[in-house]
């Protein structure tokens, strides 16, 4: 139990990190709504989609077109299935005084799903005829006593939808391939101060582990792409910078493959770790801030900002880090271990 | 150790004229490459210039830094290890690297603008980023023209090794060098070059400072 402990304690997070990564539902919210574009003065009969919401459980729905901090209700709804709702409204006259955005947000709230909305929903075209058909007029934070949704939900965001479960295994892996090639690259120093050949395998062990998760962490992001962005490779900075920085360390294993005395390999390839571990500094942290890029978090934090997590998210996002990094340990350390036995073997 | 740096830079001086064929070697690839660019682009705009610039610098800066170690294997490298120590030999490699490369870069540049016309008009820009070029490539590929020359099929390692490591200041080079195409003096230019000129500084030193701690690891068994 002593020393294996942190291997079960490894699988257990990474168990945890995905049941609840892949099984707890979203939060309520809507994918779209159409008309698209509406007339100021006029009754608009607007078709909303919901999503993951059950409308047809509850009779009590608010719904308003929001524009800054004013606000109409709507006038009437009628529910047509759990996801579907048509809202009527009848928009006021002018825009309210002052404010210059045409792009009113679409707020739905009730007891069931909580308040969901659609930044963006409707955009506000002006009269034409000038003949107002309504009398309505905007009432500045008419919008209250919201209601919240009950149970544990990941936050919904539109274009992201279900992919943002991804951030349990893109993000992470990638944070877990840093700790263990900056672990590679302490064994290397340290093969270096004491010259015993286990560093050296332990480095290559761990820098073998390091490849495989940014492997892994290039093809989820990949496919996170192919949803978000459009394409699997859109020749993005970030993308660039990582494929480089996994050649970098491809590179390692051909400097390797390549020296056939055992010290001399063992030494030339702890220098160049220890100095691609460096050069990777700069291709991840500082060239995609010189560059727009497609990837959040671009000119703050290297991967995104704090505002893309809620603590729901946190609650899976930190444990699973630590999962995948005790998991890549171990896998280092069997690794290290049939290093050991295959040099054994083959001074025979 | 200064003394050392000194006299090892003396002697690498007097070897390269001495032999003058190297030079010369790296001179006419410089030309070739520039003469195979010409007849494959009939007319090179601003950007592309500057890329192919900065490419023709780069395959030749692979070439000169690895052909720097190659008078130091076998037994003078022994000869080397008895007299001098690693940090010495390394900052005089780096030295002599930078200014071969500076003097290959204004060459390729002179050449360059003379044949095609040069688009660049803020050139004090455009020197300062050959200094920092030549000082960027010959800090990142001294080390590993190290550790290519010592393993066997040292061509083909000087690029795997070498290119991925020297992507960032390669592509620092060319956004920076990309504000020289606009006129101007080098206290003109904007805070983004100036961002560019702080992250190449920044990148050179790192790479010095790891370079100049792991090098005698390098050079002795």
């Amino acid at each position: 139990m002593k020393n294996w402990w942190w291997k079960i304690l490894g699988m257990l997070l990474l168990i945890y990190g995905f049941t609840a990564g892949l099984l707890l539902p979203l939060k309520t919210g809507i994918t779209d709504a159409s008309p698209f574009t509406a007339e100021l003065g006029k009754s608009l009969e607007l078709r909303s989609s919901g999503y993951n919401t059950f409308y047809t459980q509850s009779n009590a729905h608010r719904a308003w077109l929001k524009l800054d901090n004013y606000s109409i209700p709507a006038k009437e709804y009628s529910v047509s299935s759990d996801q579907g709702m048509v809202l009527y409204f009848d928009l006021p006259e002018k825009l309210p005084k002052g404010i210059e955005e045409r792009n009113a947000t679409l707020i739905i709230d009730n007891e069931i799903d909580g308040t969901h909305l659609l930044p963006g929903a409707v955009y506000l075209n002006d009269l034409k005829d000038s003949i107002s058909s309504t009398n309505t007029v905007w009432s500045e934070n008419a919008i209250k006593d919201l209601n919240k949704q009950d149970g544990i939900t990941f936050p919904y965001r539109n274009t992201l939808y279900e992919t943002i479960r991804n951030t349990y295994f893109h993000v992470s892996l990638w944070f877990a391939m840093i700790i263990i090639f900056i672990a590679g690259m302490v064994n290397s120093i340290n093969y270096l101060r004491k010259k015993n050949m286990d560093y050296d395998h332990r480095a290559s062990a761990f820098t073998s582990v390091g490849i495989l998760f940014g492997i892994l962490g290039l093809l989820t992001g990949a496919v996170w792409a192919k949803h978000t962005w459009g394409a699997y490779w859109s020749w993005d900075i970030k993308q660039n910078m990582t494929a480089i920085s996994l050649l970098i360390y491809l590179a390692y294993f051909v400097l390797r493959a390549s020296i056939s005395d055992v010290d001399k390999k063992a030494r030339l390839a702890s220098v160049y770790n220890i100095f691609a571990f460096t050069a990777l500094i700069p291709l991840i942290y500082v060239i995609p801030r010189l560059f727009s890029s497609l990837h959040p978090g671009n000119g703050g934090n290297p991967a995104f900002g704090s505002q893309d997590l809620d603590n729901t998210m946190r609650m899976i996002f930190y444990p699973i880090i630590i999962g995948w990094t005790l998991f890549g340990w171990w896998m280092a350390r069997v690794r290290t271990r049939t290093k050991i036995l295959e040099e054994k073997v083959n001074q025979f | 150790m200064l003394k050392d740096i000194f006299n090892l830079l003396k002697y690498e001086f007097t070897i390269e004229l001495r032999q003058v064929h190297a030079l010369g070697g790296l001179m006419l690839y410089v030309l070739s490459t520039l003469f195979i660019i010409f007849i494959s682009f009939a007319n090179v705009s601003g950007p592309i210039w500057i890329i192919l610039y900065w490419i023709i610098v780069l395959f030749a800066a692979v070439n000169a830094i690895l052909k720097s170690f190659s008078h130091e294997m076998g037994k003078r490298r022994l000869y080397y290890f008895s007299m001098v120590n690693g940090t010495s030999l390394y900052i005089s490699k780096v030295i002599y690297n930078f200014i071969i490369l500076f003097l290959l870069s204004v060459v390729n540049f002179t050449i360059f603008g003379a044949i095609s016309g040069s688009p660049i008009l803020n050139i004090p820009l455009f020197v300062l980023a050959i200094l920092l070029g030549s000082l960027g490539l010959s800090m990142g590929l001294t080390l590993v023209a190290g550790i290519a020359s010592q393993s066997s099929n040292n061509g083909t390692m000087m690029t795997i090794l070498g290119f991925p490591i020297i992507i960032p200041i390669l592509i620092s080079l060319v956004h920076m060098s990309a504000f020289a195409l606009q006129a101007g003096t080098i206290n003109s230019v904007g805070a983004e070059a100036f961002g560019d000129i702080m992250s190449l500084l920044g990148i050179i030193l790192l790479l010095f400072a790891v370079s100049v701690i792991l090098f005698p690891f390098l050079w002795k068994n």
